[in-house]
């Protein structure tokens, strides 16, 4: 009897039932969301159907609006009749509109929705409505993939990451967007003390050397007249000290025009980069590099 | 009383009963068989001939002149009434000298052919012969393998109407005797109208709750033989083309006699994909369920848009048309089974294809169902005993129940209350899940894994004191 009693028990205090057909979905795969006249403005990408000749999912852009997005998920399930399904959701696009209260609204609604993940990916746009109907999340993920692995000019940030920074009360970098007739990575936005900032790409290698988070990039100088110094940095390690950054290198030399020395190619690059870290922090810079390549000894 | 009137009114004078009364000199001869199970040529030419040429005999003694005069080994002497049933029943021919004295001469018809070929336990390599609904024949199959004077049998007539013979083999020397006891016990209290096939012993010898067999039936002497040097006993029955292997563990499904034959890494192998086959006949279409009605979030976005997408015409919730599919295919299957041979095809060509195929199109089923459940009846089908099959199928009844009603955590129930069954199961008191539960890592060498070890082989110590093979 008392095994039959645990087995009861166990079947009753599961909060599992959550039964639901397929077709009962609405698999929501991007959200877009702007704060419009105190009322937040949703865009909500949606899977229609797979289409049999590619293989890929069509998807269809509906706008809502509402002053919680609670409310705006509640009155979409309403209209479309089905569950709003959001465990496969890819994309959060977001704009400048998008302040501190919003912010932590959004991640409220994410962390209490155990339906929804936190590894999609965020970015800022101004042209939200344009990168959700006309572009497609892979196109967008590589692009911020193949930009982090191979320039190191983006962050690829997940919502871990921004809640992460958020509750640490750190900068928020967040990939930024344009689209005009075609897509585009101008760089980051950071949010921080409630506010939106552009850093160009090229100054994201440095954040990326801050945050240790550096991949391969590539790095020029011109020597002399149409001779040129190519350095291909394949990666970087960044400890920080208490007053002190202490960053190895590891570069391999692409092209040496002007014949210098690994001491000259040493102190050309080392010089650059500690002029634009200075630029971001105070702190004591101590540089180690491993040259490897084509270089007079 | 007079014998002859007497068996004349039990069997209302059944018209297979032949009585022939033959006057020698001063005494009278009464012979009684049983002409459907008795081979007339034998009564012919070792009873009725050699009594016709004693016409001129004068002894006063015939009853101990014809036992040593007839010429058979077979042939004893009756004290009384119901031995003489049980020996007319057995298709002895009985001689009643002056109603007074009783001999039976054995004078069994040969009612079965030679040994056949295995019908359900096919293997690649290794004999094919396996056992008939002869005793003497199935008991010489095994001592051909085995000469060894250990090789013992117990014999039991079970079976109030049909007095079965009933046999415990077994080798002396390797088997534990408590087995054999214990064994032999549980058969002395079996009190039943007739044993008309070894499976009726069963449910006597089994006291087990689990839904999966804890014991293994075989048409395979070479399985039989290794199973009798492992130390355990066979039981063969009269009649029956089957023999019990008694005790039986869990792993001994996923064996089969041709591992014994192969290299060992081959047969580690094909036992991995016995295991596999056995998960996935009872988890995948609980999966299925589990993932399209409670964590489509465990699937890739792709996958889970093409389930969605064949199944958007279907008017079932997945359960139901899992439940549906399953029936079906057990249905498929049975009339498969029933059916005379030469109609097989055309059942699987109107079931599995057109019927399939029509069920797809008419959108009662989708196709991945249909799949689901295919690979999942194909993998139960792999384990060659047909119980373990059929408890293959309660297992994935209830996994699925589960599965529909809590998702993933249903499966996860499902797969601790299979295991709680298991591991409670005993097999004549031996723990099923021997040797894993408890476990004994010598054993394991042969377990889901063949590991080959030409040194020093062991026997299962539960099984026998004999421990080392080859002593």
């Amino acid at each position: 009897m008392k095994k039959y009693l645990i087995l009861i028990l166990l079947f009753l205090v599961t909060g599992c039932s959550s039964y639901i057909e397929l077709n009962d979905l609405v698999i929501i795969n991007a959200i877009g969301l702007a704060k419009q006249n105190n009322n937040y403005h949703l865009y909500i990408s949606y899977v229609d159907e797979i289409n049999k000749d590619t293989i890929e999912p069509t998807t269809t852009v509906k706008e809502m609006e509402g002053n919680s997005l609670n409310q705006i998920i509640d009155d979409l399930s309403l209209i479309l009749s089905k569950k709003i399904y959001m465990s496969h959701l890819d994309l959060l696009v977001i704009n400048d509109s998008i302040k501190t209260k919003e912010l932590e609204n959004i991640i409220n609604y994410f962390l209490n929705n155990n339906e929804t993940r936190e590894d999609f990916l965020v970015i800022n746009t101004d042209n939200i409505k344009d990168i959700l109907e006309q572009t497609k999340f892979k196109e967008i993920n590589d692009l911020i993939e193949n930009n982090q692995r191979e320039t190191s000019k983006t962050i690829y940030t997940t919502m871990y990451d921004v809640i992460e920074n958020y509750y640490q009360k750190e900068n928020i970098y967040l990939p930024y967007l344009t689209y005009n007739n075609s897509l585009t990575l101008k760089g980051l936005k950071v949010f921080s003390k409630n506010k939106y900032s552009l850093i160009e790409e090229d100054e994201v290698i440095y954040i990326n050397y801050l945050l240790n988070k550096i991949n391969s990039y590539k790095y020029s100088y011109e020597c002399a007249d149409d001779k040129f110094l190519y350095l291909n940095i394949l990666g970087a390690n960044v400890n920080e000290l208490s007053k002190e950054l202490l960053i190895t290198n590891e570069i391999k030399v692409i092209t040496n025009d002007c014949k210098l020395k690994q001491k000259e190619i040493e102190q050309i690059f080392n010089k650059n980069l500690k002029d634009n870290l200075e630029k971001i922090t105070k702190k004591k810079l101590t540089i180690k590099n491993t040259i490897r390549g084509t270089y007079e000894n | 009383m007079n014998y002859v009137q007497k068996i004349k009114e039990e069997s209302e004078n059944a018209d297979d009963y032949i009585y022939k009364d033959i006057k020698l000199n001063d005494n009278i001869i009464n012979i009684i068989n049983i002409e459907t199970i008795t081979s007339s040529d034998d009564i012919n030419n070792f009873i009725l001939k050699k009594i016709s040429f004693l016409e001129n005999l004068q002894t006063n003694d015939l009853v101990n002149y014809l036992y040593n005069y007839l010429p058979t080994t077979s042939i004893n002497k009756i004290k009384d009434y119901d031995t003489l049933k049980d020996k007319l029943l057995n298709g002895y021919t009985i001689l009643i000298i002056n109603n007074k004295e009783i001999l039976a001469v054995e004078t069994r018809r040969n009612l079965t052919s030679g040994p056949r070929e295995t019908d359900y336990e096919k293997t690649i390599l290794g004999p094919k012969d396996a056992f008939i609904e002869h005793y003497n024949t199935n008991l010489g199959l095994i001592r051909r393998r085995i000469k060894n004077i250990n090789l013992h049998t117990k014999s039991f007539s079970l079976g109030k109407y049909t007095k079965t013979k009933v046999s415990l083999l077994y080798l002396n020397g390797i088997v534990k005797k408590e087995l054999v006891n214990k064994i032999s016990k549980k058969l002395q209290k079996i009190n039943i109208d007739g044993i008309i096939d070894s499976n009726y012993l069963k449910k006597y010898l089994n006291t087990s709750k689990s839904l999966f067999p804890t014991l293994k039936s075989t048409e395979r002497p070479d399985l039989a033989s290794e199973a009798l040097l492992e130390g355990k006993v066979l039981l063969l029955v009269d009649n029956s083309p089957e023999v019990l292997i008694l005790p039986t563990f869990f792993i001994d499904f996923f064996h089969t006699s041709d591992d014994y034959y192969q290299k060992s890494i081959n047969a580690s192998f094909i036992r991995l994909i016995r295991l596999i086959a056995f998960i996935i006949a009872i988890f995948l279409p609980a999966i299925y369920v589990a993932l399209t009605t409670h964590n489509p979030d465990s699937m890739p976005i792709n996958l889970l848009l093409s389930f969605q997408s064949q199944r958007i015409s279907v008017p079932f919730p997945a359960f139901v048309e899992a439940i549906l599919m399953i029936i079906a295919f057990e249905i498929l299957r049975e009339s498969d089974i029933r059916i005379p041979s030469t109609m097989g095809s055309a059942v699987s060509i109107l079931g599995g294809l057109v019927l399939g195929d029509a069920a797809v199109n008419a959108g009662i089923v989708s196709p991945i169902m249909i799949i689901v459940v295919a690979i999942s009846a194909i993998s139960g089908l792999l384990i060659q005993s047909i119980e373990a099959i059929n408890s293959i199928r309660w297992y994935r009844f209830l996994v699925i129940i589960l599965s529909s009603i809590f998702g993933y955590y249903g499966i996860f129930l499902g797969t601790i209350l299979i295991l709680t069954n298991l591991s409670d199961a005993k097999s004549l008191d031996k723990d099923y899940l021997y040797p894993f539960a408890p476990i004994n890592f010598q054993e394991q060498e042969d377990g889901f894994l063949k590991i080959s070890k030409p040194k020093v082989k062991l026997r299962n110590p539960i099984l026998s004191n004999n421990k080392v093979r080859g002593k």
